[in-house]
């Protein structure tokens, strides 16, 4: 945007100013103090950005009147504007409006549009400006222009060099403070250093141990010696304590040497004469003692067997009965078996009373020819009736006339029998079942027998592996019998050996001995006889049972030749029998009837007389064959089967009775043959039976033959005892009499005559001992007290000692001496060894080391943890110096070109430190300055190149507004006013439109001889207003040029035209004092060198900025990038250099 | 000679000096640090006894008495009386730090300890009973006689001859001169300088003194056949192990899952109840969100105090002295090419990198008194070995403080 016209209706002193045509470029507006200038800047800022309430108050009403307000015409591209903007009744209008279009109302995008997006703030500080604000930058803080100005280009990480470089500071202060504020590293030294003292001290343990030890050697010597001193010393006071308490035992042993000698003249005996007499004499007494017990008890034993009386004949009989004994129960099992068969007969009997036909009690069942005759007699005679009645019934007047010529027979029955076959069949097959019964019975017997025969020889093995004696019993007997054999011999000893145990023992283990051996034979010789014994009763039975199992056999045998041979089982045969006769009696009737029907048909035509003939003859015979069997008279002949069945079943039953009769009376020919066996010796044992039952007989027999047998043991142990105590009593008087020879001989050994004269001989033997034994007890004390000291040394110490008291007082002292120096040393020694011991066992020299050690490695990694962090500091602070050098804001790199135009080369370079938002300013000298240093002068060189700089800057982002300056120049000298102006000039031929509102004269002219427009504003005074427009021209023409003015300025020109925009300059001055480090590579790497791959433009997601911030950095950078795109001097110098030598 | 001989060899015992390293400790640890070098000597005198050997040879560096104090010692002295009780002697060179010129007359280890003179090479004759075994030459450290080896020589060339020398030999030194074995100590590696018919061994030390010394650490078991040919067999008798436990992760691995692979490592270091107590540096290698929260640090830091809390106080101890991101995968690379701050950096940084001859200079980061002292000597030194890791953890620091964040949890 330019502006070309300026129209002020009314703002504060203008009324109806005009300015017209105005230049693109640099405009000069030249007017005293008070001429309104500022007020001008502030109508452009007003119409720009509105009546603040400030200027409202500041600069309405107008002074001299006029309409509030006023407008601009300004370029826009192609397009011309006219923007107006007044206050009418308090309230502000304006309007843009395109030239030649009718007006349009607050077209607010419009004009911001114009204004590129410029806030005020940025337009007062940057584009307009007057003499105070362009001396600070402080109303730029967080605007757009400040980042201009401050945001050094950092790439793209974003990263806040300034506070990692910060954070690097305080952590390697905190290890090794630059400073010497206390830290880690000098802690730890500190630390290390105590504990290399304590370790050097501690480090003396070694040399104290050894000289304690070298101590403790020499205090052992010196103990030793001590010690064996004291042994000596200890050694004397023994001997004469020993000497002084074994003097009195000395001279009593020599007194007592003194009467041993005088008694032992008339010392005869043996040492133990008098004990070994005392103990013969006790044992004669106590061997006659013995003597006499023994004898009466066995007066008392043979008393006892002379009491006992026994029956002779019954046990002569014993063999005999227990040869009956052994039949005992086969005696038993016959009785009981002639009880069974009895009951059985009675029974059959009773069977069969009840199965007679009736009225024929006692006579026994029909024969079968009776029963036969009447069969056939009762068949005729119901055939006789039945034809009767037939024949009555087809000829009922056959009475009366002739017998039908034909009579119905019936149907004769398969398997045709006459009526006298059937009898015979009848026969045959009750007979085939008799047989075939008694065939049964005789296999059952069979059985029974064998299964009895069966017992009898596991019986008989079983006595016959009894014959050979169990071995427990075997060895209980024969552990008897050895015992018995051992005390026999024992006893025997005795007599041989007289000072032996057996002899001690005597009589009574000898018997003792023999009865228990004899004892032990007997039991064994009657155990096995009565083995014997039942051996030879089974072996009877089993003969008799295999003599009746014989018989029974050949029974069946020729039973079994009368059966018909085959036809399976016998069971089985004889329930077919039993059928078949049941069949062949079913099928008598129909013969019977069959044969009458034939006759009745064959002589059917003959006359009923005849029928009744035959009635009549048949009932006679009827009658006479019930009486001839003795059945009733009016029996009639449809009875005749219930008769014949039980005539049948009792033959049956006969024949059973007959079976068991005959095994009865086999039975009780067995039992009776024993049973007189068993009254023959009841006789012969002379035995008064109880009862007449011969196994009770037996029991009786056998119960009296134990007891007679137990009395007879009984005599015959007392007999046995009392032969032994009679064995005893003489050994025992043999005995007696020897010690009494044995008491003669000690007497004559001793000399003496009797027991008292041998007694005091003893007595005299009893002193001796007794100062024997004395003396041995005090020659014992006395070698016990000497010990490995002999008697002669004794001796001798009595020799030398003569006052033993004396002497021993005198060693005590001595060996008291000795023993207090040796406790004082061991008690030393002991402490030494203390010592020695806790030095030995302090650990605290290896716990030292090993902190020693932990503190080592805690400040080496210190060190190291420093070291990094400040190489990382180093290289960061190189970097952050390359940064500043190099990639310094594209506004501070155009500002610096301005700053060394206007300063003539003085000042060559302005730049911001990485992080913060102050200038710094290099002088030519290398030096770097602050800008608050600078004088006013130079600083408003500063801030004038600073703001042609921003302008610069937001004109190639496409704002471009134009550049007010309200008399910056003023504090200028000339030197300095003259660069700035071709400054100024060059700046506004690069397109910039530029207004400078001047009170001098001097840069109003200067201007003018740069050929620039120039204008004189008019008074204000002039009309009550400003009044009028000031046209177009050419400053020249209007006023002439001050020539000192022009002189001055060429004599301040720099030699050489400088850029308007330098390549940084390389100098660099770096605050903190740190060794140069090299930056290397800061270009990127020529393609050539490597392929490496393109550069990653990364987009950060860190949190210290924004996407907003990111962007707007991005773009900048591109920006920048292009502008750092290497330029020639001659493309940054304005295309008109040669202006400006030709304007000096 | 014409019987076999079985002895042992042992060097750098250190009885004065405990396993370090740790910059962080409990009491517990500090405990198990302390005994260490006993524990280990003990070891290496219990495995005399137990193999039954000859004699034991010590080729110095074994105590120093005054920094260890009476306890190492009387400790030393117990471990002689039971060797001497088992019958075995001891043949011991020593070195500056044992300084018997200083301590021969004033501590007598033993009757059965044989300490070669300083300064001087003597020579002795080993029997086992009447029969003669073979002959040990040696010399221990003197400062007048500072190099006395030279002057080693078999006396008799009929039996097999073993040199004890504590100090750093050429491998040419050892060759021709007579001996079979050459017993060497001063290096706290084991290493064989020489093997064959001339062997030279250097046991290396029986502890592990810091983290720049990992692994099993022991004594060397040397049997000799009848035929004089040599074996060894090396005896582990740390008490206390350094490892290094690289953990390698990827971009998929979660904190969980991570966290339950370290514990099952530190689970499996664990497993011997009866092993060496472990100081453990663990390295975490590879990329992903979780290598980048490492490499900041509070995470490495609370693994750290998890794995101590949780296996610092077992039986064995597993005792985490660092967790570190390997600092190699973070080099920055992807940034070195771009236009911004870090990439500048990081420019500098490889510029560093590939000069070494440029120097780094950071004397103005340190106040006047102390660049006069040795703290200023230290804090501006930077040793060759350390100025490319130095370098490293400086671009790992760059990065971290201006790139990006993108794994900001």
């Amino acid at each position: 945007m330019r502006i070309s016209d300026l129209r002020i209706d009314g703002f504060g002193v203008w009324n109806g100013l005009e300015l017209g045509e105005l230049s693109d470029q640099l405009n000069v507006l030249y007017g005293p103090n008070e001429a309104g200038k500022t007020t001008l800047l502030e109508f452009v800022r007003s119409v720009l950005y509105g009546f603040s309430a400030e200027r409202v108050a500041r600069y309405f009403p107008p002074v001299h009147g006029g309409a509030p307000g006023g407008s601009l015409r300004v370029s826009h591209g192609q397009q011309t504007l006219v923007l107006r903007r007044y206050v009418s009744d308090g309230q502000e209008n304006w309007s843009i409006v395109p030239l030649g279009r009718a007006e349009t109302a607050d077209d607010d995008l419009s004009l911001s549009a114009l204004l590129g997006d410029v806030d005020e703030t940025i337009f007062n500080n940057v584009f307009a400006v007057g003499l105070r604000e362009i001396q600070e930058l402080a109303g730029l803080s967080g605007t757009q222009a400040a980042s201009e100005l401050y945001s050094l280009a950092l790439g793209l990480d974003r990263v806040s060099l300034v506070e990692v470089l910060a954070d690097l500071d305080v952590s390697r202060d905190r290890l090794l403070a630059a400073d010497g504020r206390p830290s880690v590293v000098p802690q730890l030294l500190a630390e290390r250093e105590r504990l290399q003292e304590e370790l050097g001290e501690l480090g003396q343990a070694t040399r104290r141990y050894l000289s304690l030890l070298g101590e403790r050697d020499s205090l052992d010597a010196e103990v030793a010696r001590l010690e064996r001193e004291q042994l000596t010393h200890q050694e004397r006071t023994r001997e004469l304590s020993l000497a002084r308490a074994l003097k009195d035992p000395w001279e009593r042993r020599a007194a007592l040497d003194a009467q041993l000698e005088a008694l032992r003249k008339s010392d005869s005996l043996p040492p133990d004469a008098l004990a070994r007499f005392d103990r013969l004499r006790a044992r004669w007494r106590r061997i006659r003692q013995k003597v006499r017990n023994v004898r009466r008890r066995r007066a008392r034993l043979l008393e006892q067997a002379k009491g006992l009386a026994v029956n002779a004949a019954l046990c002569e009989q014993a063999p005999r009965f227990e040869a009956l004994a052994e039949q005992q129960q086969w005696m038993e099992w016959l009785a009981a078996e002639v009880a069974r068969l009895e009951e059985e007969v009675l029974e059959l009997e009773s069977q069969r009373e009840s199965t007679a036909p009736p009225n024929s009690r006692g006579r026994g069942p029909l024969s079968a020819r009776m029963m036969e005759e009447l069969r056939g007699t009762a068949r005729a005679l119901r055939a006789a009736r039945r034809q009767w009645r037939e024949w009555r019934a087809a000829n009922p007047a056959a009475e009366r006339e002739q017998p039908a010529a034909t009579i119905q027979v019936p149907a004769a029955p398969r398997g045709v029998l006459s009526g006298q076959e059937l009898t015979d069949s009848l026969a045959e097959s009750g007979e085939l079942v008799s047989k075939l019964r008694k065939r049964v019975q005789l296999d059952e017997r069979l059985d029974q027998l064998s299964r009895r025969q069966v017992e009898l020889d596991e019986r008989s093995q079983e006595l016959l592996d009894n014959q050979i004696l169990p071995a427990w019993a075997l060895g209980t007997l024969g552990s008897f019998f050895v015992l018995g054999s051992a005390l026999v011999l024992l006893f025997a000893a005795g007599l041989i050996l007289p000072a032996s145990l057996g002899d001690a023992l005597g009589w009574p283990v000898g018997i003792v001995g023999l009865l228990i051996a004899g004892g032990a034979g007997a039991m064994k010789l009657a155990m096995e006889r009565g083995v014997r014994g039942d051996l030879d009763n089974c072996n009877g039975q089993i003969a008799m049972l295999k003599d009746q199992v014989e018989q029974t056999r050949q029974e069946r045998d020729a039973l079994d030749r009368e059966l018909p041979r085959g036809g399976g089982p016998l069971v089985a045969r004889l329930q077919a029998a039993e059928k078949s006769l049941a069949e062949l009696e079913g099928l008598l009737p129909a013969a019977r009837q069959r044969e009458a029907t034939e006759r009745e048909s064959q002589v059917a035509a003959e006359t009923a007389a005849q029928h009744r003939g035959q009635l009549k003859s048949l009932r006679k015979k009827w009658g006479r064959l019930l009486a001839a069997a003795g059945l009733p008279a009016d029996l009639a002949p449809k009875q005749l089967s219930d008769v014949t069945r039980r005539s049948t079943q009792g033959r049956a039953i006969e024949g059973q009775i007959a079976e068991r009769s005959n095994e009865l009376a086999r039975r009780r020919a067995e039992f009776e043959t024993l049973a007189g066996r068993v009254r023959q010796l009841v006789t012969l044992a002379n035995v008064a039976p109880k009862t007449q039952q011969p196994l009770e007989q037996l029991r009786q027999c056998l119960s009296e033959l134990a007891e007679q047998q137990q009395l007879g043991k009984e005599r015959a142990n007392l007999k046995r005892k009392a032969a032994l105590f009679r064995k005893r009593q003489r050994k025992l008087a043999r005995t007696a009499a020897r010690l009494s020879r044995r008491r003669q001989a000690m007497f004559h050994a001793a000399g003496v005559l009797d027991e008292i004269e041998f007694r005091g001989r003893a007595a005299v033997q009893a002193d001796v001992a007794r100062l024997s034994a004395e003396r041995t007890s005090v020659a014992h004390d006395i070698t016990a007290a000497l010990g490995s000291y002999s008697e002669a040394q004794f001796a001798e110490w009595l020799a030398r000692h003569a006052n033993l008291e004396r002497a021993q007082l005198e060693q005590a002292e001595l060996a008291r001496t000795v023993d207090e120096t040796l406790r004082e040393l061991l008690g030393k020694r002991g402490e030494l060894k203390e010592q020695l011991k806790t030095l030995a066992e302090n650990r605290q020299l290896g716990f030292l080391r090993l902190e020693l050690d932990r503190v080592d490695r805690q400040l080496q990694e210190a060190i190291e943890r420093w070291q990094v962090l400040a190489v990382c500091s180093l290289f960061l602070l190189a970097v952050r110096d390359y940064y500043e050098r190099e990639h310094q804001p594209q506004a501070l790199q155009e500002a610096s070109a301005f700053l060394v135009r206007l300063t003539g080369g003085r000042y060559t370079r302005v730049w911001t430190p990485l992080g913060q938002h102050v200038l710094k300013v290099d002088d030519d000298q290398g030096r770097t300055l602050d800008a608050e240093v600078l004088s006013s002068g130079t600083r408003e060189q500063l801030f004038l190149a600073l703001r042609l700089a921003l302008v610069n800057s937001y004109s190639k982002r496409g704002m471009e507004l134009p550049l007010v300056l309200d008399d910056v120049l003023v504090n200028f000298d000339v030197g300095r006013a003259k660069a700035a102006a071709i400054v100024l000039r060059d700046f506004a031929r690069h397109g910039h439109q530029v207004f400078v509102l001047t009170c001098h004269e001097h840069i109003y002219k200067l201007f003018r001889s740069l050929k620039c427009d120039a204008r004189q504003l008019p008074e204000r005074a002039q009309g009550g207003a400003s009044g009028g427009s000031i046209k177009r021209r050419r400053l020249a023409e209007a006023i002439p040029e001050p020539e000192e003015v022009i002189a001055v300025v060429e004599a301040e020109a720099p030699a050489a035209p400088a850029p308007l925009i330098s390549q940084p300059q390389q100098a660099v001055h770096v605050e903190v004092p740190v060794a140069p480090v090299k930056i290397v590579n800061r270009q990127p790497r020529p393609a050539a060198a490597a392929p490496s791959p393109p550069r990653v433009r990364r987009q950060s997601v860190t949190t210290r900025w924004s996407a907003e911030e990111f962007e707007g950095e991005l773009t900048d950078r591109v920006r920048g990038s292009e502008v750092l795109e290497p330029a020639s001097p001659e493309s940054a110098n304005p295309p008109n250099g040669e202006e400006d030598a030709e304007a000096a | 000679m014409s019987d076999s001989l079985r002895f042992l060899h042992a060097a750098d015992l250190h009885l004065e000096l405990p396993p370090g390293g740790v910059a962080e400790m409990t009491d517990h640890l500090r405990s198990i640090l302390v005994e260490a070098p006993l524990r280990a000597a003990q070891r290496v005198f219990e495995a005399a006894i137990k193999e039954r050997v000859d004699f034991v040879v010590l080729a110095g560096d074994v105590i120093d008495p005054l920094a260890s104090g009476p306890r190492g010692l009387v400790f030393l002295e117990r471990q002689f009386e039971r060797l001497a009780s088992a019958g075995i002697l001891v043949y011991w060179a020593g070195s500056a730090l044992d300084d018997f010129e200083r301590w021969q007359d004033a501590w007598n280890p033993g009757r059965n300890v044989i300490r070669f003179p300083a300064g001087r090479a003597a020579s002795q004759v080993h029997r086992r009973g009447d029969q003669v075994l073979a002959q040990l030459a040696g010399v221990s450290y003197s400062t007048i006689h500072k190099s006395e080896i030279d002057q080693l020589q078999p006396a008799r060339p009929d039996l097999f001859a073993i040199a004890v020398v504590h100090g750093s030999l050429g491998p040419e030194l050892p060759v021709n001169r007579g001996f079979d074995y050459w017993a060497l100590g001063g290096e706290h590696e084991r290493a064989n300088l020489l093997s064959g018919p001339v062997t030279a061994h250097y046991a290396g030390t029986n502890q592990g003194r810091h983290s720049g010394e990992p692994g099993s650490r022991g004594c060397t078991l040397v049997e000799v056949d009848d035929e004089r040919q040599i074996r060894s067999r090396f005896i582990p008798t740390e008490a206390v192990r350094y490892e290094r436990q690289k953990v390698t992760i990827d971009a998929t691995f979660s904190e969980e899952r991570f966290g339950t692979l370290l514990r099952e490592r530190a689970t499996e270091l664990a497993s011997d109840p009866f092993g060496a107590d472990l100081i453990v540096d663990w390295i975490i290698a590879g990329e992903g969100p979780l290598v980048q929260r490492l490499r900041r640090g509070q995470l490495a830091t609370d693994w750290v105090a998890r794995l101590r809390a949780e296996f610092g106080a077992a039986k064995p101890c597993v005792w985490t002295s660092s967790l570190l991101a390997d600092s190699h995968a973070a080099g920055g690379a992807d940034y070195l090419d771009e236009d911004t701050v870090l990439g500048e950096f990081l420019r500098t940084v490889s510029h560093y990198r590939e000069d070494a001859a440029a120097d780094i200079h950071l004397e103005s980061y340190l106040a006047e008194r102390h660049l006069a002292g040795t703290l200023g000597a230290k804090a501006m030194r930077i040793d060759p070995a350390r100025r490319s890791r130095l370098l490293g953890d400086v671009a790992e620091l760059g990065t971290r403080l201006l790139g990006p964040q993108e794994w900001q949890p």
